[in-house]
């Protein structure tokens, strides 16, 4: 655990130097100043240097968030309206070692790109760096700075699954919302100033788990969520596997049952029980290999008979059986164009049917819209001259029940499912038809040549020797098509196969671990601790025990998420307090909290003075003040409110001055650092 | 669907004694929304609203009753629609005005429907017949309430985007005659 030890923004305006300096102790404190005074500057200091903009929606290395104080002009004393010329802020932890780290990020005048790390471990060592603020702010082992802070807080680097391809990793920005709250956009919600545009799947449920150290569970959700994103990706790789082996075997004239409806298991046991040959052989009654060998043995009988069989030279049969075999197949081609034209007007029917369903099953879903809401109604129609209520059933008109309705919508649902998959059959027998037009013109061709072949012959002789050789070229272009097609079957099998064992290595996602049960029910006990201490108003001693946490670490009540129940100035009490258990549960069950928690101006967020009374009461509350993680408030106290707070032992830090910034007296600016070294060796003197 | 089941529960009875096992579905007896009249005073309203010209001094609105049925009939069947602009356009070019219509004549004739939906609006006062046309009574603000609320409540959508391509077609006269 580590804490926030000091807060530091310097500059130069045209007025002179200028500075500001916050130090910090350990456990609660409370940064008392007027508004105006500077207080959201020191915030929002810590956050530029962690390089936490994302958080507010700005572009990387963009510190528009910042105050203009430290951006365009400030009031220095009698200085009004001094434009700033360059500035930069620092800020310095240090851990229960001894170890600290100073980080200081340039706001104007030079590269905010880079932060400077000044770190010095226990012995007083001390090492500098200059790293990447954001630019691959974790991936850079060199020099990026989260992977620095990372190493340096001892916090181990958790790869998240996205939405998108590629994988993402916990970042800062992701555990910030969790221990600073925002005076503007903090209030909200619980981790209001989540990211989300990362695609981080769960990624509010995993910062939780994060900070509580509860690795296993962690594991397993991410593990899950791996899952999840590699069954869907094999699904889709199922269906873009079937939809190109349905139509390539189409194209061939083939129709087989290959499916990838259904579960991942289901698509296993299904593929897994026969291979694509055998589909062939099942559905379209064709064995690949048996045709290859018949038409090998027809090539080479054809070829025996061209080289060496022996001529009839009175035989008149070539010339009839060409010209027989070219008329048999126009008369095919004819046969199957007529079947294509039927079957392509079905189709382009049953595709108007589609449409018309949609049509009908859109204005069914409305109309129960209508029914159930009673949105664009037309209620209580009355007669004009008698001024009776109307009933339409008078006029041979009819009002459904939304029961009858919802029944329709049933209907046409079912209606839909059974034409589209008619339309998919349809569209199926289009393709075949097609390719089966092309393999019978290409047939025709052949015959067409041959047929000039033999009658181009002189003599019975030659006319036969034409016929064979025009025949046993069609063999063996029927050969080479059939090759071509068990070539490609086979690829598609070898593809088929690495689905199958990649889907079948797929494993279930690990099971909670028995870590993350105790770690939860810590989160929820302190949870209901700080609900209590805080005065949220729908709970009380009685009812806390009711408080529970469900799987997304969404706190519930009797069923109701708590943010539902109470008031509306109840909502910042549940932030509070949601950051307070949080912190205090991973302090004592040893999580990766960072250990300090700032909340920016929390009394801002309800004028109402018992809201203000209530969290006064807190402050002052044991269970405020015993807490060992570092809690920094900044908001503004009346004189009486300090005075009560100090008199319960309540550290109320007052800054000096007007402002948080001032002019430096002195023309060089003692850097921090320096200024501790000069203490300790005053010290040893 | 009680009572729409009625006649199916005593088929099923006569049935039972015949030793068949009747399998009632209850979604199959549901009818039609296109018999419902909050949906055909919905589309009347829509199409009504839409194509209606002003008419008088007194803030009236009227449209041809042979040019809202037929609307209405495309509104609900928009498969329709390329069939009715291809008809209009055919008769731009002064032929085969025998054939275009074929496909918009069947079922329209026999749309009593529409009808009753007319009959039952100018009896609460949405419209008055006025001729061969429909004037807006002096119910007519639930003409507009329904269009607001429907476009509101983003319902009907489809019909709407209908109406919106129906807006580019010309009806012509020889359209709208013979009905």
């Amino acid at each position: 655990m580590i804490y926030l030890k000091q807060i530091e923004v310097r500059g130069e305006a045209q007025a002179g130097k200028f500075s500001g300096v916050l130090n910090l102790t350990k456990g609660l404190q409370i940064i008392s100043a007027r508004n105006a005074y500077g207080k959201s500057l020191a915030a929002k200091a810590v956050t530029w240097c962690l390089g936490l903009e994302p958080i507010f929606g700005n572009p990387d290395n963009d510190p528009i968030r910042l105050p203009e104080a430290v951006r365009e002009e400030l009031e220095l004393g009698e200085h009004s309206n001094s434009v700033v010329l360059s500035s930069e802020c620092s800020v310095t932890f240090e851990d229960d070692k001894g170890r600290s780290v100073r980080i200081t990020r340039p706001i104007k005048g030079s590269d905010a790109s880079f932060v400077y790390i000044g770190e010095r471990d226990a012995d007083g060592k001390e090492r500098k760096s200059k790293l990447l603020a954001r630019k691959l702010t974790m991936q850079d082992e060199h020099g990026g700075f989260q992977r620095f802070f990372f190493e340096w807080l001892g916090w181990p680097r958790i790869e998240v699954p996205t939405f998108r391809p590629g994988g993402s990793e916990i970042y800062l920005e992701n555990l910030a919302p969790l221990f600073y709250i925002d005076q503007n956009e903090g209030w909200s919600d619980l981790q209001s100033l989540q990211i989300s545009r990362y695609g981080q799947l769960e990624i509010a449920e995993i910062a939780v788990e994060y900070l509580l150290g509860a690795m296993d569970a962690m594991r397993g959700r991410l593990a899950r969520l791996n899952v999840n994103r590699r069954t869907a990706e094999l699904k889709e790789s199922a269906k873009i596997t079937t939809e190109q082996l349905t139509d390539k075997m189409l194209r061939y004239g083939w129709r087989i049952d290959w499916s990838s409806h259904g579960s991942l298991s289901e698509i296993i046991a299904r593929w897994s029980k026969r291979t694509i040959r055998r589909a062939l052989e099942e559905d379209a009654s064709v064995d690949i290999a048996l045709r290859q060998a018949d038409l090998s043995a027809k090539i080479d009988r054809l070829r025996t008979l061209l080289t060496s069989g022996p001529l009839d030279s009175n035989s008149p049969v070539a010339p009839i059986a060409a010209s027989q075999r070219a008329i048999d197949l126009k008369k095919r081609r004819h046969s199957l164009s007529q079947d294509l034209s039927t079957s392509n007007l079905q189709l382009r029917e049953t595709s108007s049917l589609v449409e018309s369903i949609e049509h009908r099953l859109h204005a069914a879903t409305d109309l129960l819209r209508l029914k159930t809401t009673g949105v664009g109604r037309l209620d209580h129609l009355e007669c004009p001259t008698c001024h009776r209520d109307l009933d339409a059933t008078l006029f041979g008109l009819t009002s459904q029940s939304a029961e009858s309705v919802e029944a329709h919508i049933e209907a046409l649902k079912s209606d839909r499912e059974l034409v589209i998959r008619n339309r998919e059959a349809l569209s199926a027998s289009v393709t075949a038809a097609i390719a089966e037009i092309s393999e019978v013109d290409s047939e025709l061709r052949d015959a067409e040549k041959a047929l000039m072949t033999v009658t181009a012959a002189v003599g019975a002789a030659r006319e036969q020797l034409a016929s064979t050789a025009s025949e046993l070229n069609a063999a063996e272009r029927s050969y080479d098509r059939l090759s071509e097609a068990s070539g490609e079957i086979e690829e598609f099998q070898v593809s088929i196969d690495r689905w199958i064992s990649d889907a079948k290595s797929l494993t279930a996602a690990g099971e909670v671990g028995i870590d993350h049960v105790g770690r939860k029910e810590t989160f929820a006990a302190a949870l209901r601790e700080y609900l209590v201490a805080l005065g949220h108003s729908a709970i009380d001693v009685h009812t806390v025990q009711m408080v529970s946490l469900d799987d997304e670490y969404v706190p519930y009540m009797n069923g109701r998420r708590l943010r539902a129940l109470g008031s509306a100035s109840d909502q910042s009490r549940l932030v509070a307090a949601y950051s307070l258990a949080l912190a205090a549960s991973a302090q004592k069950i040893a999580g990766k909290h960072p250990g300090f928690l700032i909340l920016d101006e929390p009394l801002q967020q309800n004028p109402d003075a018992s809201h203000r009374e209530l969290f006064l009461t807190f402050l002052m509350n044991q269970v405020a003040r015993r807490s060992d993680f570092q809690t920094v408030i900044f908001t503004s106290l009346f004189e009486d409110e300090i005075k009560k707070l100090r008199e319960k032992n309540t550290m109320v830090v007052t800054p000096p001055g007007a402002h948080f910034l001032s002019l430096e007296k002195k023309h060089e600016f003692p850097s921090p650092e320096k200024a501790e070294i000069k203490d300790e060796g005053k010290k040893a003197v | 669907m009680a009572k729409l089941g009625q006649p199916i529960k005593k088929l099923a009875d006569l049935l039972e004694g015949t030793q068949a096992k009747p399998v009632v579905v209850p979604s199959r007896l549901a009818p039609s929304v296109i018999y419902d009249v909050e949906y055909r005073t919905s589309v009347v309203a829509l199409a009504f609203e839409a194509f209606a010209r002003p008419f008088g001094i007194g803030g009236q609105s009227r449209i041809s009753a042979a040019k809202l049925k037929l609307l209405q009939f495309v509104i609900l069947r928009p498969w329709l629609l390329p069939a009715i602009r291809e008809w209009s356009e055919g008769l731009a070019q002064g032929s085969l005005d025998l054939t275009y219509p074929v496909r918009i004549r069947r079922g329209f004739l026999s749309d009593t429907a529409h009808e009753d939906v007319v009959n039952f609006m100018t009896a609460c006062g949405v419209f008055v017949r006025h001729g061969s046309h429909l004037l807006t009574g002096e119910k007519s603000a639930y003409l507009g309430e329904i269009k607001r609320a429907l476009t509101e409540g983003g319902l009907f959508q489809n019909e709407r985007q209908i109406i919106s391509e129906l807006s580019d077609v010309k009806f012509t006269n020889n359209m709208l005659e013979g009905w």
